[in-house]
């Protein structure tokens, strides 16, 4: 009877948060602030479109979540309208880090690499599976599952604790298998994290070079988009470190920052 | 024995030298000669060119002759043999070319000497002689007749009719006949089109075309010429100028006659052998360039006089649906060639998708098969189809172009946007659209990264500490505290099961038992208050009230046991309960 009437409890309670949730997103989406863009957009005026969604994007309060995501989404489309495939790809990636398993954009993303002659950037092979699977949630969902994983492994400690016993240390092992399945997209990012990921858009390649001057020796090359880290910039000119570690400047519109 | 064998060895090494002395001390030499000397007009004499002593050779570049046709040159054939002159032996190499040549004209030709080149040496050969004369005979038994444009466009296909024949009455000896064309595959920019078809229905059959491959050609009946009937064949061959200019194609001739064949050569027969020629003077075609002046930017390349037609498989459709189109364009002219107007370009088809093409080609037919679909229920036909061309009869440029093709579309009940820009734009582009509904703007919380490390370190420690805690008190996986746990639970069970206060008390006895860490036995008859007034302080116990109420459970148990047959058992929950407290006092 008691059981019976626990399970009532947590039953209702879990309607309760989800009602709750579902109130708080609610309240928390705004009225469009991009109707003008959207609208020259479908009247074929992309400049407008283009001015209209930039200026959301650097209004303050800053949009966030995924309302941010969707912004830049469009942007990539209008860049795609406007036959800039690169920046296209560039726009589409920098809105899948923060709506990661959105279909539309992937699929806009990947007929952009496309267009760009890039490799899709999910090659459905095991390995690009996987990545595609730990990258799947953005950075609080990690967390929150990250949390799920220690709660439940937290159970399974109690309960050896308090019981001992073969079943409860296979409980734990259990536990601590399940907390690092959720941790993993948590650890994969903070493992691949880097602070100021960009891409290259430049056609071809973008000529790496030990100083910000166009005469200086060239020290790497880039192909197009490839993903580098921004880790300086002048006037013109972008500090740029490559996966293998070097270091060097590239011109400023060779590279499209993906945190945006 | 071993004498005579030492001395056969020692003749054969002295020869092998001397004829390798001999084949070294050998110059090669070069000899040419013209077999036959004389030939009719029209047939092929062959050149022989030998150089003895020589493992390799080539013939430079042959003398130009004018009126002298020289075929060819191929590999040369390899002839090597050993030979015994007055006990000397040696050995000879030979190198052979035939070369096919045929004079163009009556007369006598000379060959000046020319040079072969043979083992890094140059050979120089002399002077050749050839005579060819007119074929009187094979002119009056023979036809040949080539009819030619005079002059056409560049770009224009034209045909040469070719009308071959002999004298009807030496058509029983004849066995046979060989067309010599010299020119054909010889001049520079013009390129042979597929030949024009023989009626159907009407006789054909082979000959020989320039003595290598066979041609099939239309029996074209008899024709009376003086007072002889010619049998009269005919061929149509086609060709286009790549470039402009006068082409002057060379005499043909025409070669009738009997030949035994090698069987009865060899027994002796050939006697009635035979070959006439007749002859076809040369000829030429003036070969106009398109003009430029007046090129439309969409001129399709296309050179003739054409004709146009459309017709198309269904005309009552719901806008959407495919609609085969077949345009035909008919006439004179490079049908094979032109590119057909891509309809998806074209502003009169804006209301159209066109999903592909299918295009056939013949000498005289060009069919193309466009697969349209009408997007908008307000079109009512298919517009002209156009294609610009250079027309030869006028010299112009004009377009030529299919009527329009009254249709019927009728809209699409309940689906919308198959002609809105929107969706044409993404059918283009093939971009899933922009999204315009709002989407949450705030981040959401989540724990930070270092809160979660945290949290994973404060949960190793305080499990840590609970198991220390929790283990003091002994070992919670000992089977006498997994059995205190089960009390609770066994006690439920036996109670269900009982039938008898017997059974009831068994039951109690044993829950006492596992919570107290004693045997059931040492429960029977034992008075809970005396014994939870004696347990120490940290032992496990039972508060006073619940041990006299449990004293008055177990003595209403024995009474029931102990009182007779009909006494009846307890009730189970009253048991259960005072169980409970019983545990949560302590025990």
């Amino acid at each position: 009877m008691r059981n019976r009437i626990l399970t009532w409890i947590v039953l209702v309670a879990a309607v309760c948060a989800c009602s709750l949730s579902a109130r708080a997103q609610a309240a928390s989406r705004p009225e469009p602030r991009d109707a003008t863009a959207v609208a020259a957009y479908r009247a074929g005026d992309l400049a407008a479109a283009r001015e209209g969604w930039l200026a959301v994007l650097a209004a303050e309060p800053r949009v966030e979540g995924d309302e941010r995501a969707r912004i830049l989404y469009d942007l990539g489309n209008l860049a795609f309208r406007e036959e800039h495939t690169a920046e296209a790809v560039g726009w589409f990636t920098a809105s899948l880090r923060l709506r990661p398993r959105d279909a539309d954009t992937w699929t806009n993303l990947e007929r952009a690499r496309r267009a760009a002659e890039l490799e899709p950037a999910d090659r459905g092979d095991l390995g690009a599976t996987v990545r595609r699977l730990l990258t799947a949630f953005t950075r609080s969902e990690s967390h929150w599952l990250t949390l799920i994983g220690l709660v439940g492994f937290g159970a399974a400690l109690a309960f050896e604790a308090l019981r001992g016993g073969r079943t409860a240390r296979w409980l734990v092992l259990g536990g601590a298998g399940f907390a690092a399945l959720c941790a993993a997209p948590a650890l994969h990012t903070a493992w691949t994290r880097v602070d100021h990921p960009a891409l290259v858009v430049e056609d071809g390649k973008a000529l790496v070079r030990s100083e910000p001057r166009n005469d200086a020796a060239v020290v790497g090359e880039a192909a197009l988009g490839t993903e580098v880290e921004t880790i300086d910039a002048l006037p013109g000119w972008a500090k740029v470190r490559l996966g293998d570690g070097t270091e060097g400047w590239v011109g400023e519109r060779a590279v499209f920052a993906l945190v945006r | 024995m071993e004498f005579r064998f030492v001395r056969a060895l020692r003749v054969a090494v002295v020869l092998v030298l001397m004829c390798g002395f001999a084949s070294a001390q050998r110059v090669p030499t070069v000899k040419a000669h013209i077999d036959p000397i004389t030939v009719k007009l029209g047939a092929q004499a062959s050149l022989y060119v030998e150089v003895e002593n020589a493992q390799a050779g080539e013939i430079g570049t042959l003398p130009t002759v004018e009126g002298l046709r020289f075929g060819p040159v191929g590999p040369p054939g390899m002839t090597s043999y050993t030979e015994i002159v007055n006990g000397r032996m040696s050995s000879k190499v030979s190198l052979k070319w035939r070369i096919a040549v045929q004079p163009l004209k009556k007369g006598e030709y000379v060959i000046p000497p020319f040079t072969v080149r043979a083992d890094g040496r140059d050979l120089v050969t002399r002077e050749l002689r050839l005579l060819a004369d007119e074929d009187f005979r094979g002119d009056e038994l023979g036809l040949l007749e080539i009819e030619a444009p005079s002059e056409v466009w560049q770009g224009q296909p034209f045909t040469l009719v070719i009308r071959l024949g002999f004298d009807t009455a030496i058509q029983g000896r004849l066995n046979r006949y060989d067309l010599a064309l010299p020119w054909l595959g010889e001049l520079g920019g013009l390129v042979e089109l597929e030949d024009v078809p023989i009626p159907s229905g009407r006789s054909a059959g082979k000959i020989l075309l320039n003595s290598r491959q066979e041609l099939e050609v239309e029996a074209f009946g008899t024709r009376k010429v003086g007072n002889a009937n010619f049998y009269v064949l005919r061929v149509q061959k086609r060709f286009v100028a790549t470039r402009s200019g006068s082409f002057t194609f060379p005499a043909s001739h025409f070669e009738f006659g009997h030949r035994g064949d090698g069987f009865s050569r060899l027994l002796g027969g050939g006697s009635d052998d035979f070959s006439n020629f007749k002859r076809a003077p040369a000829f030429d075609v003036l070969v106009k360039p398109i003009p430029e002046a007046g090129r439309p930017i969409d001129w399709s390349g296309g050179v003739g006089t054409f004709e146009a037609s459309a017709i198309a498989d269904r005309r009552d459709v719901v806008a959407g649906d495919s609609i085969k189109l077949t345009v035909e364009w008919t006439g004179e002219g490079n049908l094979e060639f032109f590119d057909v107007p891509d309809l998806a370009r074209l502003d009169a088809f804006r209301g159209f998708r066109v999903y592909g093409t299918q295009d056939r080609k013949t000498p005289n037919r060009r069919a193309v098969t466009y697969d349209l679909a009408p997007i908008d229920a307000a079109i009512t036909e298919i517009p002209p189809v156009p294609l610009s061309v250079f027309d030869t009869k006028s010299g112009k440029y004009a377009t030529v172009a299919t009527k329009p093709v009254p249709i019927r579309v009728r809209p699409l009940v309940g689906a919308t946007g198959l002609s809105t820009p929107e969706s044409a734009a993404a059918a283009m582009t093939d971009l899933r659209d922009i999204q315009t509904r709002p989407e949450s703007a705030v981040r959401p919380w989540a724990p930070s990264g270092r809160a979660l490390l945290a949290g994973g370190a404060e949960l190793l420690v305080a499990w840590f500490v609970l198991r220390t805690f929790v283990r003091r008190r002994g070992d919670p996986d000992a089977p006498r505290a997994r059995a205190r746990r089960r009390a609770r639970r066994d006690l439920e069970r036996a109670l269900r099961l009982a039938r008898t206060p017997d059974e009831q008390a068994s039951a109690v006895h044993a829950f006492l038992a596992a919570r107290s860490g004693e045997t059931p036995e040492a429960w029977a008859g034992r008075d809970p208050v005396a014994w939870t007034r004696s347990r120490e302080d940290d032992a496990p116990r039972i508060a006073v009230e619940d041990a006299a109420a449990l004293r008055q459970l177990l003595a209403r148990l024995d009474a029931a046991i102990w009182g007779g047959g009909g006494a009846s058992k307890l009730d189970d929950r009253e048991v259960l309960t005072l169980a409970d407290r019983v545990a949560a006092g302590g025990l």
